[in-house]
């Protein structure tokens, strides 16, 4: 890595220490406070605000929405023809997205750890299945996972996927789909900051599991 | 005729005669009617029979049998009409998304044609959707569901070899 390359990799890192640094030998001791810990707590609580305030811009900066609109799902487990359903959830990955990429010098294979994870609870109440082979749906521990790096630059996505009733919990008649980010241990400052940063929003979607 | 319930057995199970074997008793105890079907060592499914005594405690009969129910996405739904296709088996109809007249009867023009190709270019451009496939072979039918569940116009017996071996094949194709 040549020294451009280093500093674009540990830039937040060096951007940290130069705010440290304005504020424990500069600024504190100016206006007459040298207490190193009342130093070092301005400092830290000047960082947090500026990231505060950037986090408030930026979000959110992802939405998932479901393709069909409606809140609610009926899954009729004694109606042959009404076991299963199918779900699109759209992706919108909003100009603010690529901005921050560009603030934290992030390339779209960077986000290969980063995964949004559909999910609900108990597991096994519901079988799902992908219905379309690009862009894919990703299974981690059995539930579907969008990676965001799939979308190659894209600003938009459909991916579609098929849910039906399992015979498990026949006692349940009620479940909530919601949205986990996970990653796969990221290895930069840089990289957790973004994932801070992306807030991305999903309407919660609830799936009624009816007898008949 | 019947509708029967399409499950893998578990593949922590799958390799064990013995527990196989218990899977088929129990279900057999039930009254069931299950027809196991082996794709591989590790991939052994079961039909269990759906009628309308045992309809509404069917999950509860189920529940503990070391069973997962399937479910064929619209992928697997391709994948079984490539193989009608390839081996000159009938679609009487498919159940999809489709609404508009024109797109459906594209639809249909090109389950005509027996042009995979192009159908799965169509199913991808519009984003359709497979619920239903049915199926004609040797004077059989068999209608399919998303939810894992068919139907077929005789008993599915494991003394029947068509059926058995055409399930081998689309399950080879969706497992």
């Amino acid at each position: 890595m040549d020294i451009g390359e280093t500093i674009k990799h540990y830039y937040l890192e060096y951007l940290i220490a130069i705010v440290f640094g304005l504020f424990t030998y500069v600024i504190c001791p100016k206006v007459g406070i040298t207490d190193p810990i009342i130093v070092f707590i301005i400092s830290a609580t000047v960082i947090f605000l500026i990231f505060g305030v950037i986090y408030l811009i930026f979000q959110p900066c992802i939405l998932f929405e479901f393709g069909d609109r409606n809140r609610q799902c009926i899954l009729v487990r004694n109606e042959i023809e009404k076991r299963a359903s199918n779900f699109s959830i759209d992706v919108f990955l909003k100009p603010k997205f690529f901005t921050l990429l560009k603030i934290f010098f992030i390339k779209p294979e960077h986000l290969d750890p980063f995964y949004y994870q559909i999910f609900w609870t108990p597991q096994n109440l519901l079988i799902v299945k992908k219905n379309q082979d690009y862009p894919a749906l990703q299974m981690i521990d059995k539930y579907p996972a969008i990676k965001i790096s799939d979308l190659h630059n894209a600003t938009d996505a459909s991916f579609s996927f098929k849910i039906s009733s399992s015979a498990k919990h026949p006692e349940l008649n009620q479940v909530s789909i919601k949205l986990k980010r996970i990653a796969n241990s990221p290895h930069s400052i840089r990289l957790s900051f973004l994932l801070w940063f992306c807030k991305a929003k999903l309407d919660e979607k609830t799936i009624l599991i009816k007898r008949d | 005729m019947s509708y029967y319930q399409l499950a893998k057995i578990k593949s922590e199970i799958s390799g064990t005669p013995p527990q196989v074997a218990n899977v088929f008793q129990k279900a057999y105890e039930r009254d069931l009617n299950p027809n196991t079907i082996d794709i591989d060592a590790n991939n052994k499914f079961i039909a269990l029979q759906l009628n309308p005594e045992n309809l509404l405690k069917f999950d509860d009969l189920i529940k503990d049998l070391n069973i997962d129910n399937i479910i064929f996405s619209t992928l697997d739904f391709e994948n079984i009409i490539d193989y009608a296709f390839k081996n000159n088996i009938k679609i009487r109809h498919a159940e999809t998304n489709l609404v508009d007249e024109n797109e459906l009867e594209e639809f249909n023009e090109l389950i005509k044609k027996r042009n995979s190709g192009d159908l799965e270019k169509f199913l991808i451009k519009d984003n359709v959707d497979i619920n239903i496939l049915e199926l004609l072979f040797e004077n059989t039918i068999l209608r399919i569901y998303d939810s894992g569940i068919f139907w077929i116009d005789r008993e599915f017996s494991q003394s029947e070899s068509i059926p058995q071996l055409f399930f081998k094949s689309i399950l080879k194709a969706v497992v």
